[in-house]
């Protein structure tokens, strides 16, 4: 009876493969401050890296909603920046900062909505949706600055919420409540249930469709407040802003080990810990002197082998994308 | 008798395949003409511009078609491109190559790279589109690493003949009558078609799906080696992208190969695809001698791939639909 | 009983091999690709890959001091490949000054952090040849200051106010009005055979707002219009705007087309030239690598020949361009205006000043950092390239030499003021350029 009891719990240590990505991170870290003699683990770089990595977390952690239910969102840098723009539209046609925030809000969320809807309306694969309405946002953020380089709104905004630390202070008010929805709320369950099996979940009497718009609109929130916090950081909007960070979010929350079928194994720590990876990895390898010009292979290989190592392996090749 | 029967069936099928680049081109010319005064080919020149857009946007999307057909999207066809025309056009053009060996060099620069791709995917198992994207960061770096400029042929005479029309028209042909063979009368299209449809069931069946994906793999890139190729010696020049910059082109090539697949219903992939390639180019023909902004012009065909998509999927919903009618019809007979 | 609880023991100690392998395998390969490639990619110049350490080269004079800078590009076309080898390669060794080049980078976001990880590493200042919107500066020279780093950037910042920040060495950039007359003398060479052209103007980034494209513009139109007595029904700088492919109203039989920036320009140069109705095409973005090929296809087409102009630096496939015949036996390229390495030059100068702590010796007397205007060099034809080709290029002769930059620098040189650096940004004319590097005849 002890024995089979000690041979329960030494099986359990195959739990530990979740913990894979948080235990590179720290192997990471450990490496790139031996190497840079304790550089890299210094006040003024951790500060660094954590606001390097806030817009990608917000981001991600809206994504990871929609990721849950075993669909791909890759529309939300797109999303942040068009909301963005047509935001400070209506600050230069108002004068109010906080009509700013709510129209960002308001467009990002309609953007997400639409997406979700048409796809389910039409029958249209999500991943695909989200891809063209990725194509359709960056020509809409060209042909919306047309005649400007950039939409801007004035740099004491952007100074002032950073001295008052705002972008950190809204990432971790809006994670703390999506951690609370995700992981203590019906909906977080429900969500991972629609992941795990579509069928079962129709059976139970979750309904699909209004699950995933209800994901769709927290995505909608995460853009627009990853819209704002990239206003605070940089003051202005550009034609290629954001552009980067719609393959980002989905490399940060791969790398941190959400499977991106969704189901029961998706968290909402993958946010944070991937896009963490992404800016260690970036800013631990150009400490160490490596050209900026390579560090985007290491990433690649980085996400290959990574990934690799910490799936389950079936055997089998990967159903159908589309 | 049976000619009798199957006639007007193949005369039905050759219809609707043509109907496409036909309505395409009455409806622009149309447009032109109101819009412009002008045609929408204008002169030879324009003539022999279009055919060479075609024949570059045929291999390419025929490329694309080989993964998408089996569910696969593959991201790192842009970066394949890329390997295949920066780093085969500057080895051909330091090794002093002619231009069918340089045409090969492409072909096998692709051919490698798609081949280490489906490699990657058999042995990882993991999901085709994020492994992709992964080996585009790879190769964007490697292509930059080795050229940072990019590849140029422009003043290069002894490359002109890749830019030649009459030579795109003939290699474009070979590759189509190829890979209807290839897909259509082959073992290995044998082979492809079921392990698309049901990879478990084939392999059950005694087809090795690894191989033939990482051959599909392969083709692709071959097949992105010869549009490359010619689209870098017709424009002049291609620049090395970094930042996922080069997935752009894969979006391009996805509208033909959805409307493609609606057309296959007539006839087949390849030349369902064809079919509507040659409609697309007729379409962004027109757009440009209506001198449309770049931007609307981009809005414009995202709308096409939504609409194209939306209709791929009516159509398989309709048919499944059907199946299902008809088996309730057995089952109830 | 017993056989049961050696199988499950069995597997659970297969099932922790295949953990510990699955962590082992990731630790090598994270290790292996980090040890290899950080030997690897060098940031170039001083001792690559080693921090500056303050207590190395303490014997050394105070400005042989090293130094680490960070490079921020926006490409890597040909230009910024010879600014990089120019700073890597040439000042880099001679300064002792390391450098830490960015990736491509267009978005203000991506260089705060780059200059973010740049500190990391290392750098004391950030010489900033990416940033071409002004909305982006006053952000990446907060973020200096902040870290304490010093920044001066490529760019006309005319209109703006940066007093306040002193971290701010200046900016280097190519006169508008200068580009503007370049502009101007390169039309008027090409429209100088007293024949009637038509003209297809490609405005580059004018539609979002850049300065030089603007300017350059402006120049053509204005050259255009007094040459040929045209009318225009709007301001020269308004039309250079145009956010679409515009024909132009002139009053007259000359036809001018303006093209815009955009991703399908090729195609859209192709739909303005292919009835043979222009046959002088003007770049003033350095794009014209795109649009030889409808050049060379219209031209085949009709018979006739198309002059070319643009913006470029020396290289070889400027010099391809130059010497490449097309089908009716003329130049590919006719004109062109060269860029070189002044402004890298003169960026280097302001920042290894402050680095120095001589910012506030070669700064102007109202506080603010200098502004330098450098000069872009005309070139006439591929005669006129032949002499030009060579400078910034191989190794030997360059716009701003090793002895040309110590002459700028205050602790080499104590004589050193604003007004000298200016007379150094006037000598960025080529004539001047070629009788430094003894190729004046």
């Amino acid at each position: 009876m002890e024995q089979k009891a000690k041979a329960k719990k030494q099986v359990d240590v195959t739990r530990l493969i979740q913990y894979m990505p948080i235990f590179l991170l720290v192997l990471l870290c450990v490496v790139f401050t031996a190497m840079t003699r304790g550089r890299f683990l210094s006040l003024g770089n951790v500060k660094t890296l954590l606001n390097q990595s806030l817009i990608v977390s917000i981001l991600s952690t809206g994504a990871i909603f929609v990721f849950s239910t075993g669909n791909i969102n890759t529309a939300m840098g797109g999303t942040s920046a068009v909301s963005a723009i047509i935001g400070i539209m209506a600050f230069h046609a108002t004068g109010s900062y906080v009509l700013m925030i709510l129209v960002m809000l308001a467009v990002a969320v309609g953007i997400m909505t639409a997406t979700c809807l048409f796809s389910i309306y039409f029958k249209v694969n999500m991943m695909m949706m989200t891809l063209i309405v990725m194509n359709l946002l960056m020509a809409c953020q060209k042909a919306l600055l047309v005649g400007q380089s950039s939409a801007k709104v004035p740099y004491s905004f952007a100074n002032d919420a950073q001295n008052a630390n705002a972008p950190l202070i809204i990432f971790v008010i809006f994670y703390v409540i999506c951690l609370l929805l995700f992981n203590g709320t019906a909906l977080g369950r429900k969500l991972k249930f629609i992941g795990s099996s579509q069928n079962c979940a129709n059976q139970t009497g979750i309904h699909y469709n209004r699950m995933l718009l209800v994901a769709f609109v927290i995505a909608g929130i995460a853009a627009g407040l990853g819209g704002l916090l990239t206003l605070m950081r940089s003051g202005s909007i550009g034609t290629t802003t954001n552009t980067a960070v719609n393959m980002d979010v989905m490399l940060a929350i791969v790398l941190a080990g959400m499977p991106v079928s969704g189901g029961a194994k998706s968290k909402i720590s993958a946010a944070i810990i991937g896009s963490l990876l992404v800016s260690v990895l970036n800013s631990g390898l150009l400490m160490v002197g490596v050209s900026s010009t390579i560090i985007q292979a290491i990433r690649g290989i980085c996400f290959i082998v990574i990934i690799a190592l910490s799936i389950e392996r079936t055997g089998r090749i990967p159903a159908r994308e589309i | 008798m049976i000619m009798k029967k199957q006639l007007p069936m193949f005369m039905k099928k050759t219809g609707v395949v043509l109907l496409p680049p036909a309505a395409m081109y009455l409806v622009m010319e149309l447009i032109c003409l109101a819009a412009t005064g002008g045609h929408l080919m204008s002169n030879m020149l324009d003539a022999v511009t279009f055919v060479k857009n075609c024949g570059i946007a045929i291999c390419a999307a025929l490329a694309m078609s080989l993964n998408l057909g089996a569910g696969r999207i593959d991201m790192s066809l842009g970066a394949q491109r890329l390997i295949a025309c920066v780093i085969g056009g500057n080895l051909a053009m330091a090794l002093g190559l002619g231009v069918i060996p340089t045409l090969l060099l492409c072909m096998a620069l692709g051919t490698v790279s798609g081949t280490l791709v489906g490699f990657m995917f058999v042995k990882t198992k993991i999901a085709p589109m994020i492994l992709s994207l992964g080996m585009m960061l790879i190769y964007e770096c490697v292509v930059f690493q080795l050229y940072p400029e990019g590849v140029h042929f422009y003043g290069r005479s002894e490359f002109a003949m890749l830019s030649d029309s009459t030579f795109i028209i003939v290699i474009t042909v070979m590759v189509v009558a190829l890979m209807i063979f290839l897909l259509n009368y082959s073992k290995f299209g044998y082979n492809y078609r079921a392990a698309s449809a049901s990879p478990s069931i084939a392999a059950n069946a005694g087809i090795d799906i690894e191989k033939n994906i990482v051959i599909t793999y392969a083709l692709a890139g071959a097949l992105i080696g010869i549009s490359s190729i010619f689209e870098a010696s017709y424009i002049g020049t291609v620049e090395a992208p970094l930042n996922m910059g080069s997935m752009e082109k894969v979006f391009t090539a996805l509208t033909p190969i959805l409307v493609g697949r609606i057309l296959a219903l007539y006839s087949n992939t390849i030349v369902g695809t064809v079919s509507a390639v040659v409609a697309l180019r007729l379409l962004n023909q027109g757009l440009s001698v209506m001198q449309v902004e770049s931007n609307t012009s981009s809005v414009i065909n995202t709308m096409l791939l939504l609409a194209a998509f939306m209709l791929v999927t009516f159509i398989e919903q309709k048919n499944i639909r059907k199946r299902i009618a008809e088996k309730r019809k057995l089952a109830a007979a | 009983m017993k056989q049961e609880m050696k199988q499950e023991m069995k597997h659970v100690r297969k099932n922790a091999g295949n953990i510990a392998k699955r962590i082992g395998g990731m630790m090598l390969v994270l290790l292996l690709v980090i040890g290899l490639l950080s030997g690897c990619g060098t940031s170039g110049g001083g001792n690559a890959n080693a921090p500056s350490d303050g207590n190395e080269n303490a014997d050394e004079p105070e400005s042989l001091k090293k130094h680490t800078v960070a490079v921020i590009f926006s490409n890597y076309n040909t230009a910024n490949i010879c600014t990089q080898n120019y700073y890597k390669d040439y000042l880099g060794p001679e300064f002792n000054v390391e450098f830490i080049f960015s990736e491509a980078i267009s978005d203000t976001d991506a260089v705060l952090s780059f200059i973010e990880n740049a500190y990391n590493s290392g750098a004391e200042a950030v010489m900033d040849l990416a940033t071409t919107n002004i909305d982006g500066v006053e952000p990446a020279l907060a973020k200096c200051r902040e870290l304490g780093m010093f920044y001066a950037i490529n760019m006309d910042i005319s209109d703006a106010d940066f007093s306040d920040y002193d971290n701010f060495a200046g900016n280097v950039t190519v006169n508008p009005e200068s580009k503007k007359e370049t502009y101007g003398q390169l039309t008027e060479y090409i429209l100088d055979d007293g024949e009637s052209h038509n003209v297809v103007l490609f405005t580059g980034a004018s539609i979002y707002g850049n300065v030089g494209h603007i300017s350059a513009s402006a120049g053509v139109l204005e050259v255009l219009k007094d040459k040929y007595d045209l009318t225009y029904d709007a301001d020269v700088e308004d039309l250079a705007r145009s956010n679409s492919i515009t024909k132009i109203s002139t009053g007259g039989d000359v036809k001018i087309c303006i093209v815009p920036l955009s991703q399908t320009r090729t195609d859209d140069m192709y739909s303005v030239l292919k009835d043979g109705e222009y046959d002088v095409v003007i770049d003033t973005a350095g794009l014209y690598a795109d649009f030889l090929t409808p050049i060379d296809n219209v031209e085949r087409a009709f018979g006739m020949d198309i002059k070319l102009i643009t913006e470029t630096a020396p290289s070889e496939s400027t010099f391809n361009s130059f010497n490449t015949e097309d089908s009716t036996g003329n130049s590919t390229l006719n004109a062109a205006s060269l860029s070189n390495s002044s402004n890298a030059g003169l960026l280097f100068a302001l920042i290894y000043n402050s680095l120095n702590g001589d910012l506030d010796k070669i700064s102007p007397e109202n506080g603010s950092g200098a502004t330098l205007f450098t000069r872009k060099w005309v070139c006439l034809g591929k005669e006129s390239y032949e002499t030009a080709k060579d400078i910034d290029t191989d190794g030997v002769h360059y716009t701003y030499r090793v002895d040309d930059i110590k002459e700028m620098i205050y602790a080499l040189n104590p004589e050193i003021n604003y007004e000298g650096l200016q007379d150094w940004a006037d000598a960025s004319e080529y004539s001047e350029v070629l009788k430094r590097n003894g190729l004046d005849e």
